[in-house]
């Protein structure tokens, strides 16, 4: 038997995941049994279930990944920090301790977390290439076009590319600061929600408005291509620098101040709800055309975390060019650790998938059972 | 499983926990809060007695897949069984009721079709297809509800309060059950009244509510 475990931690929403001899016996994420939401810290009570659901010990693992390359990164924290200098120097200064102290020292974290069982190498891919075989690897097609949109990785914000069999292949990608995901989740803080959680209030709360701000968003937020790409505006936004989503000229742009938390929402809050809902729809159903277009296969895979706007998936069904849909059901960062297992599996072992006609994901039921 | 089906044709909010939980943000069946999607009353029920979160928030169905081109407007057997899907819902659902004129939160007070706790201000739904292979129990749940009201469609929400992760052990399930306003809890076969509970002290919902950050 061989036993892959993934793991991702330290963003948000930590999980692990394990797979035995490339089947998923079992996933989970960490703040179901710590009882604190999107909980991020290392993922010990996720993977102590995973081994034990196996009925394995932490020796027994034959490979460990991690969803992402944290020194990559370091890297675009510290190009963007400096970048910035001096203003950013108050978001360096927070999210500094947390690096010095335990990203940059992840294998040493990991293997104490296996209870030093495990002394085999440690598989870092790149963020998006996780987010990208956790679509494409349990998906019910042996070809897929593959698109990942989310917040931001090492650099990627959005990524495509193909998958076919046991191997995916990401050609191209958007590059941070221009975020689809980032750009969701600053409209998200702009009317009172709660960053990387109230993304899904923001989706619920558009069908109340009007989408009256949709041409101000075009004009002034950012340059969208015929290709789903798109540049921000970067003096609209905070996140580059400080510890907000928007800067005061976005809301000398929109004429008042970020909603304040626990108020009630305004028509004015469903309004720019409904907005950035639409122009959200309008990205994706660019990209998927796109990519469509450069991929020239009729089944699509998303994840990462803005695959998670099921209004955004509807319309895509529906108006897009793909005719079938699967998405990753843990596409945000939970579902890195099932990514990056199945990345070592099929694509580092070479392993083949098994063609059933259904996914393997199991209902994503693949959590504790109590009886 | 006919005793709970009933349960919820009568208004009763349902706390239901069977088999493995779910890995992803959304509760699919196996950690659930369920309820009537006919009833007018339940989407600020559930918003406001059980769940302690914002009355605007919008509640999304399971439906048998057998019937979901029924209810959606989706193909035949649409699949999809992880409720990442917004469809419309059929126009002959819909109610006649207009909503010319109403803004806002005030759309809420129209019934809005044949299953307004699920249909949105827009007439959309979040829509997870319920099939016999993947959902076991919670399919023969919704089986009976069809069976004793001939309406495959439920209400399905996450099963926790606002800012707490969702339930994982009997305990957690416990806890929501004793913390808020929930009738009746399911926990693989067993069935636990809100009634026939000790009325033990430690479940107050000041003090369940404050252990978690409002998300």
């Amino acid at each position: 038997m061989t036993a892959i475990l993934g793991i991702s931690a330290y963003y948000h929403d930590s999980a692990a995941a394990l797979l035995m001899d490339g089947k998923i016996v079992a996933a989970a994420q960490e703040e179901r049994f710590t009882r604190k939401k999107h909980d991020h810290r290392f993922p010990q009570h996720a993977i102590d279930y995973c081994l034990a659901e196996a009925g394995i010990a932490p020796g027994d693992l034959d490979y460990v990944g991690f969803y992402d390359k944290p020194l990559l990164k370091f890297e675009r924290l510290l190009e963007t920090y400096l970048g910035f200098c001096p203003r950013g120097f108050s978001s360096f200064l927070k999210a500094m301790p947390i690096w010095v102290r335990e990203k940059l020292h992840l294998p040493r974290l990991i293997r104490k977390g296996l209870s030093k069982e495990y002394g085999r190498q440690i598989v870092f891919p790149e963020h998006h290439e996780s987010h990208a075989a956790s679509a494409f690897f349990p998906s019910p097609f042996q070809e897929a076009a593959i698109l990942t949109l989310d917040g931001v990785g090492e650099w990627a914000t959005a990524s495509f590319g193909l998958g076919r069999g046991n191997r995916i292949e990401l050609t191209h990608e958007l590059r941070f600061p221009h975020s689809l995901g980032l750009l969701y989740s600053a409209f998200t803080y702009y009317t009172g929600f709660r960053v990387n959680s109230g993304e899904y209030k923001l989706m619920g709360l558009a069908p109340y408005g009007e989408p009256k701000y949709i041409d101000l968003i075009k004009e002034h937020l950012i340059d969208l291509k015929a290709d789903g790409s798109f540049r921000m505006d970067q003096s609209y936004f905070n996140y580059c620098q400080g510890l907000t989503m928007t800067s005061r000229k976005f809301d000398r742009l929109f004429g008042r101040p970020p909603r304040k938390p626990e108020t009630d929402p305004g028509q004015m809050d469903m309004d720019i709800a409904a907005s950035i809902q639409k122009v959200t729809e309008e990205i994706v159903l660019k990209a998927a055309e796109h990519v469509h277009a450069e991929t020239g296969v009729d089944n699509l895979v998303l994840a990462g975390g803005v695959a998670l706007n099921c209004v955004g998936n509807g319309r895509l069904l529906r108006e897009g060019p793909f005719e079938n849909i699967w998405i990753q059901p843990a596409a945000g960062d939970a579902g890195g650790a099932l990514g990056v297992a199945l990345l070592i599996w099929h694509q580092l072992l070479g392993k083949p998938r098994t063609g059933t006609g259904a996914d393997v994901q199991s209902g994503t039921l693949l959590g504790p059972k109590f009886s | 499983m006919k005793a709970v089906a009933g349960h919820m044709a009568n208004e009763k909010v349902v706390g239901w926990m069977q088999g493995r939980m779910e890995f992803g943000p959304r509760a699919l069946g196996s950690r659930s809060i369920v309820g009537d999607a006919r009833s007018t009353k339940m989407q600020t029920v559930m918003n406001v007695k059980i769940k302690f979160r914002e009355s605007f928030r919008p509640f999304a169905p399971s439906v048998l897949r057998s019937r979901v081109h029924e209810y959606f407007e989706v193909r035949e057997e649409e699949d999809s069984p992880y409720m990442l899907l917004v469809a419309g819902v059929r126009d002959e659902k819909r109610s006649a009721d207009s909503m010319d004129g109403l803004v806002g939160l005030d759309k809420l007070r129209v019934k809005r079709s044949e299953v307004p706790a699920i249909t949105h201000v827009d007439y959309s739904a979040r829509v997870q297809t319920v099939d016999p292979d993947r959902h076991g129990r919670y399919h023969a749940l919704i089986t009976e509800f069809e069976r004793q009201t001939g309406c495959p469609v439920i209400i399905n929400t996450s099963f926790n309060v606002r800012g707490e992760p969702i339930v994982c052990s009997p305990e957690h399930a416990y806890r929501v059950f004793m913390a808020t306003n929930m009738d009746i809890l399911v926990m693989e076969r067993f069935v636990l009244r809100k009634d026939d509970q000790p009325k033990a002290d430690g479940f107050s919902r000041e003090e369940h509510l404050a252990k978690f950050d409002l998300d």
